[in-house]
């Protein structure tokens, strides 16, 4: 039996109240009431001042409530804190916040490394609900942990209401698996309470606690905290207290003016704090980028030096690479018949892609070490570590050398190189240089061309971890945008009676054509259906006549999407012998770039390019009336030129779209706004054909 | 300073205990096992005379009879199996081509003891056809209640295309605690296990045994079977086993087609036991349809009861409402107070029904039977300002009948799902509202959705039957008239010689619509709603610049929502050569319902609804109309249609009108409704055409 140790971790949380504990009968029926005591013969509750027993025959199970409350705080007028109770005293008005949800009176975060070399770090949080849309975000809070290495509770959590305290109890609150559909990456837990008693006006007060049991030179630790969400803050503070002889590092992005940094010494620790207030809320726009690449933060890790974080993960690594032979016999039968360096490589890529299955869990919520690669071999499973990890397994047993990096998502803070620490990474990637290229492999879903990264792993940093670059950090770019988007090319017919055949020819690149890669595990009856429906996006007439995807199931190929339609009704009809049409797929939009200006960056996880290409064939009998001059336009980082030209019975029209970049400043954003009208308007320009 | 990493950590999860008399869930993780517990003021006290403080104890669980929770493996199987098995399924892929799985044997076996407890076995054997299938069909998994269930995995092996066998290894069943969704909470915990060496061709076979040891009612057994999968079926079997004499009552349903016939159960006596078995052969794979009908409302079904009436159903579920929709001192007081400016009745309800919306939150707290079906004391919820769909009708209920109004909690299914079969009894609803009795007459409110005016309700709640519980009745949602659900948009155009305009936008709603709109308009901010009319003039016409803008009543229940804008918009006209073509603007409809030239099942809305847009265009000088589209009216199943456009005085005027009064087209009618919507979507398209220098 294992003894008991958590006396001495409670003593440090919270005396319960008295709570409304539960006793669930076999029989479905559910007591509510505090438990006097619970005996062999059977259970005694208390509830509105009168004992009831119940025999521990019809019992199923008592719960024994816990109240997050604080001890003798049973109303706003017994608060001890006398910063809460004067905001109790004067809560916020919505008017003080007239475009808010609720504010966040204090966010405070404090993390405090021991003698010991074990973190603890807990977060205050008092916020104050103005309006009713906000109250479910404002009330409803969820904390991550990693298992084995952290352990998540709450200190206190409780709701006022004028006077009134209503304090969290167990009843809303769930620790659970956030991954439990990976049972072998299962690792990633949480806790989330939802607080009673909450509405317009309600003040939440609540801290939670993240403790670590592990040195933290042993884990990638690092802490962070954002000082700016959708909701204001008045008051924001990060405070990091460590033993002097655990030197850390700090990164601070953004802090706005007025943010205060202080260092103190304390004897044996030093204490920083960075403090920022009055700071006001974001607004939803569209195409933003993620939160954590527009927030000011601060992020801490244990000071350290690339070779150092690269050596530590190549140390937990090196003893995984000792030779297997099932690993081995896998790489020489995929290889074989391959000459070529990059063949092999390409095929050894395509079949980890494909034949392991993907789990899609990142590093920081499992783990930065990969498992051996005859486990994840023998599994034939892995994560965006362990499915690389396998890659640059067999490719070494292929005789050839790769080497391992890790990679941070793009959806996470921006790298930071003056951050030494391996838990900026999320994902690993496979280093390679063949045909004196370096390539860049990341096998995670079979539905990527070898030499494609995912978008999210594109224009982010990182950190060679094995091989002779080990220690070196690089950035890997984002994919050319000629190897992003799609070609089109149509063949169309106008018919007399306005109808309109035609035939197109598809070729996607990158994330494009992994999209459409997809449907090789579609039944055939759904892809089908999709391409039914992608013919009747273009006009509600429209009939697919025949499809065909070349390449679907090879990868090595990229694709060929070949689709034909009949449309009948198509072009417009008017009075005079006129119709009009515009060409299916040019359609353009400026919706998202209503507003006339905006606080922060348009955001795309990668360039994008869209090139057209087309024939109408016009009835026999008309002749061209109107067709839209050329148009070349430019923006901030994007291009389109688009033009028709008439030829004996026919009309060509081209056109050549492109992104280059992934992101436009607000400062570029007016001339953005222009260049996508223009593209619009050109876009919604028709053609004119008249008979005679 | 020298960083280190550790070895692989694994997941770590807390051993299940040992069978024993006692179980201990401690607040720090883990459990454990003891023979017997005293709890003493603040102190729990095990056997040996430790003490633990209370707060360290989170549960107490009285496991008596309890069995282990663990997993079984059967003798590794034997590869001559895996070949027959690979044999079947290459015989099976080969008449269903094209698909990404197959399933040869899928089953259920439930048995009912005679003790009341139950044991049921789930069987799966399938063949992974493409590699995405690896996904979904790679774990086995299966929740059970602590104290009440158990899940045994029995069986889990992967046959190889190359006469490899993968036999399940014990040490990789986990039993985890799966974090649900941010509203609710609950206490289950699920047993699973990840499947080895998955690859296109494998062949998987398993089987999972729950056992319901202490159900908290002998007689509520309920087992249920849909035959049907998404990958083709071999064969699919449901055995229900009862003691003997043991009268059970089925209900077979969607048993047409080539399964006409074959709704009869194959009965037969054994050991004291009689089984009920229903066998279905090569049923081809449900193939996915843009709205179609919910999976039940399609796949051969078969449900199965205990008794015949719902009567006990009534009885279980009034006696349990019945306590906890009566309202306390407190609470009655508090209603009435609510209520008392209120002229009439009516207006008093309309009172109850906003604030049961708006000031209790949604929050699904599950953490036993009476709690999961029965829902929470509504004077309990009412101070915790949460509760689930049960707790809010439980306590609007409670409310009303503070005032005198009659009240009953219902239990239904969504429209979102299959139509509740009620011939026979079972307690499988998914959603509760309320159903009330004002001046004679009855009608249903839903105190979930929280933005939907007095009395309306949202749109899933429409023409599903019900059970409404009170009053021992099954009735059904009526649907509102499509005038009933009505959106009413104007727009008021004036056109400039340069091609520009100037546009008047207004709209006003009635019905569930309206409410769905309050709901999302609510949700933003003040700067963000600008933003969102900036966008949608936006998409009128590129560069186009708002100048007013209004969203009345979005937070405030009691009155109507509507909205309005105008705007410049530049360049309106889209000029061709001496012709310009005017858009009318948000008259475009779109119908992804009708892209199949054929379908295989019906189609399911959740509402009717009437839209109308009615547009009124000045011309400038020296513009004169050379086109009008023609004027039209449609019928469809259950629809209709109507547009035109005059000319006159200095403009013209366009009208448009759509109505739906049905929520479902069966697939019978759909060449008619694919005919009637393709051509609205057509007519939508039209543009006026216009002429410099006059017509």
């Amino acid at each position: 039996m294992r003894t008991f140790v958590l006396a001495a971790a409670l003593a440090v949380l919270a005396a319960p109240r008295a709570s409304a504990d539960l006793v669930f009968l076999n029989g479905g029926e559910e007591l509510s009431g505090s438990v006097v005591s619970v005996s062999s013969a059977d259970v005694v509750l208390q509830a509105d001042g009168k004992e009831t027993s119940t025999p521990l025959s019809k019992v199923l199970k008592v719960k024994l409530v816990r109240v997050y409350g604080l001890p003798g705080e049973t109303d706003a007028g017994r608060v001890a804190d006398p910063d809460l109770k004067a905001l109790l005293a004067a809560p916020p008005k919505p008017s003080d916040f007239p475009d808010d949800g609720y504010v966040t009176l204090r966010d405070e975060k404090d993390c405090a490394v021991g003698e010991d070399r074990r973190a603890v770090c807990t977060r205050r949080v008092v916020r104050a609900v103005l309006r009713e849309r906000a109250k479910e975000k404002a009330a409803n809070v969820r904390t991550y942990y990693l298992d084995g290495v952290e352990k998540a509770g709450i200190d206190w959590a409780r709701a006022f209401n004028g006077n009134k305290v209503s304090d969290l109890d167990d009843t809303s609150v769930e620790q659970g698996s956030e991954y439990s559909r990976y049972p072998d990456y299962d690792r990633l837990k949480s806790v989330k309470f939802a607080m009673p008693d909450v509405a317009t006006g309600t003040v939440i007060d609540y801290r939670t606690r993240l403790e670590s049991p592990v040195d933290v030179a042993t884990e990638p630790f690092m802490a962070s905290m954002s000082f700016r969400s959708f909701e204001p803050v008045v008051l924001a503070r990060f405070t990091l207290t460590t033993p002097k002889d655990v030197p850390f590092a700090v990164f601070a992005h953004g802090l706005p003016k007025g943010a205060e940094v202080k260092v103190e010494d304390l004897g044996a620790s030093v204490r920083r704090t960075w403090e920022v207030r009055d700071v006001p809320s974001f607004k939803e726009e569209d195409q933003m980028p993620p939160l954590s690449r527009i927030a000011p933060y601060v992020e801490v890790a244990p000071a350290s030096t690339w070779p150092e974080a690269a050596r530590a993960a190549s140390d937990a690594i090196a003893p995984l690479l000792a030779p297997d032979a099932a690993v081995a016999a896998q790489a020489a039968a995929v290889v074989k018949g391959k000459k070529t360096p990059a063949a092999k490589a390409e095929a050894l890529y395509d079949w980890v892609a494909a034949k392991v299955k993907y789990e899609s869990v990142t590093m920081g919520s499992y783990s930065f070490v990969p498992k051996a690669p005859g486990t994840i071999l023998a599994a034939k499973a892995g994560d965006a570590l362990d499915k690389p990890f396998l890659l640059f397994a067999l490719l070494r047993a292929a005789g050839l050398k790769p080497q391992l990096a890790y990679l941070k998502d793009k959806g996470d803070y921006p790298f930071e190189q003056t951050l030494p620490s391996l838990g900026q990474f999320s994902a690993a990637a496979v280093l390679l240089d063949v045909g004196g290229k370096r390539r860049v492999l990341v096998p995670l879903e079979d539905n990527h061309r070898w030499l494609d990264v995912p978008e999210w792993l594109q224009g982010v940093g990182g950190l060679v971890v094995t091989g002779p670059e080990a220690g070196k950090t690089f950035v890997q770019p984002l994919t050319a945008a000629a190897r992003e988007g799609e070609s089109d090319r149509l063949s169309l017919s106008l018919s007399a009676d306005g109808s309109l055949t035609g035939s197109a020819t598809l070729l996607p690149q990158g994330a494009d054509q992994a999209s459409w890669r997809a449907l090789k595990d579609w039944k055939r009856q759904d892809v089908d259906h999709e391409f039914e429906q992608l013919v009747h996006e273009i006009h509600p007439q429209a009939r697919l006549v025949k499809y065909s995807v070349d390449g679907l199931e090879d990868p090595t190929r990229d694709l060929r999407v070949h689709v034909s339609f009949a449309i009948k009704d198509y072009a417009l009809t008017a009075s005079g012998g006129y119709m009009a049409f515009r060409l299916p797929w040019v359609e353009a939009s400026a919706e998202g770039v209503g507003a006339p200006s905006r606080e922060q960056p348009l955001f795309w996880w990668k360039r994008a390019r869209e090139d057209k290409d087309m024939t109408v064939r016009l009835p026999r009998g008309w002749r061209l009336y109107y067709a839209p001059p050329p148009a070349v336009l430019s923006g901030p980082g994007s291009t389109y030129h688009a033009s028709y030209e008439p030829r004996a019975g026919t009309l060509r029209y081209s056109s050549r779209s492109r992104r280059e970049d992934d992101t436009v400043l607000p400062g570029d954003y007016a001339r953005y706004k222009e260049f996508r009208e223009a593209v619009a308007r050109y876009a919604q320009r028709w053609i004119v054909v008249k008979k005679g | 300073m020298r960083r280190s990493l550790p070895a692989v950590l694994a997941a770590v999860l807390a051993a299940p205990p040992q069978a024993g008399a006692v179980v201990l869930k401690l607040r720090a993780g883990g459990e454990e096992n003891v023979p017997s517990v005293k709890v003493e003021a603040g102190s729990v006290v095990l056997p040996d005379g430790k003490t633990l403080p209370r707060e360290a104890v989170e549960e107490i669980r009285y496991a008596e009879g309890a069995p282990a929770q663990t997993a079984l493996t059967s003798a590794p199987a034997a590869s001559i199996e895996g070949a027959a098995l690979l044999r079947r399924a290459a015989a099976f892929a080969k008449k269903n081509p094209g698909v990404d799985g197959i399933i040869l044997a899928e089953g259920d076996d439930v048995t009912l003891r005679k003790d009341g407890t139950e044991v049921e076995r789930q069987t799966f054997t399938g063949q992974i056809l493409k590699e995405g299938l690896k996904g979904s069909w790679g774990r086995v998994a299966s929740s059970f209640e602590d104290g009440r269930s158990r899940v045994r995995i029995l069986k889990a092996t992967v046959y190889e295309p190359d006469g490899r066998v993968f036999p399940l290894d014990p040490s990789k069943v986990q039993v985890t605690r799966p974090q649900a969704e941010s509203l609710f909470f609950q206490d289950y915990r699920e047993t699973t296990c990840q499947l080895p060496q998955l690859q296109v061709g494998s062949v998987i076979d398993w089987e999972v045994e729950v056992e319901t040891y202490n159900p908290f009612r002998k007689d509520f057994f309920f087992p249920e079977w849909g035959f049907q999968d998404f990958a083709p079926v071999q064969d699919s079997t449901f055995r229900i086993t009862v003691p003997e004499g043991t009268k059970l009552y089925t209900s077979a349903t969607h048993f047409t087609g080539p399964w006409k016939g074959k709704d009869k159960a194959d009965v037969s006596t054994k050991d004291g036991r009689t089984t009920y078995a229903w066998k279905l052969g090569d049923l081809p794979p449900i193939v996915r349809e843009p709205d179609m009908v919910p999976y039940g409302d399609i796949s051969p079904t078969v449900k199965a009861s205990l008794f015949g009436s719902w009567d006990r159903i009534y009885d279980w579920l009034s006696k349990m409402y019945e306590t906890r929709s009566t309202p306390g001192p407190e609470l009655t007081r508090f209603t009435k107070e609510l209520v008392k400016d209120q002229p009439t009745t009516e207006a008093k309800v309309a009172a109850i029904y906003h604030y049961v919306q708006k000031r209790v939150r949604y929050i699904a707290v599950k953490l036993g039977v009476a709690s999961g079906w029965g829902g929470y004391d509504a004077n309990l919820t009412w101070k915790r300002r949460y509760g689930c769909c049960i707790d809010k009708s439980l306590l609007l209920s409670a409310m009303l009948r503070a005032i005198g109004v009659k009240a009953s909690p219902v239990l239904l299914d969504t429209n979102y799902s299959a139509a509740h079969d009620f011939k026979v009894p079972d307690i499988g609803f998914e959603h509760a509202i309320t159903h009330i009795t004002l001046d004679g007459k009855g009608m249903f409110l839903d105190s979930v959705g929280e933005d939907f005016r007095f009395p309306q309700l949202p749109t899933m709640d429409y023409g599903v039957k019900t059970l409404v519980v009170f009053d021992r009745k099954e009735e059904t949602v009526p649907m509102p008239k499509p005038a009933e659900n009505l959106s009413d948009y104007r727009y008021d155009l004036a056109l400039s010689t340069d091609g520009a305009a100037t546009a008047r936008f207004s709209a006003s709603y009635n019905g569930t619509h309206e409410g769905e709109l309050r709901g999302y308009y609510k949700s933003l901010k003040d700067s963000e709603l600008k933003k969102n009319f900036e966008d949608q003039v936006e998409g009128v016409s590129p560069s186009a610049r708002l100048t007013s803008y209004r969203a009345e009543n979005a937070q405030d229940l009691s009155k109507p929502f509507d909205l309005g804008w105008s705007c410049v918009l530049p360049d309106y006209l889209v000029s061709a050569g001496d012709l310009y073509l005017l858009k009318l603007p948000g008259l475009e409809q779109e119908f992804p319902e009708t892209s199949l030239a054929k379908r295989r099942y019906g189609i399911e809305h959740h509402e009717s609804f009437e839209k109308r847009w009615r547009y009124d265009v000045t011309l400038p000088p020296g513009v004169g109309v050379a086109s009008l589209p023609k004027a039209e009216t449609l019928e469809g199943p259950g629809e209709t249609f109507k547009m035109g456009c005059r000319a006159g005085g200095k403009g013209l005027t366009c009208e448009a009108d759509i109505t739906r009064a049905r929520r479902v087209v069966d697939v019978g009618e759909y060449s008619a409704h694919k005919a009637f919507l393709d051509k609205v979507a057509r007519l939508t398209k039209e543009r006026v055409f216009l002429k410099k220098g006059g017509a």
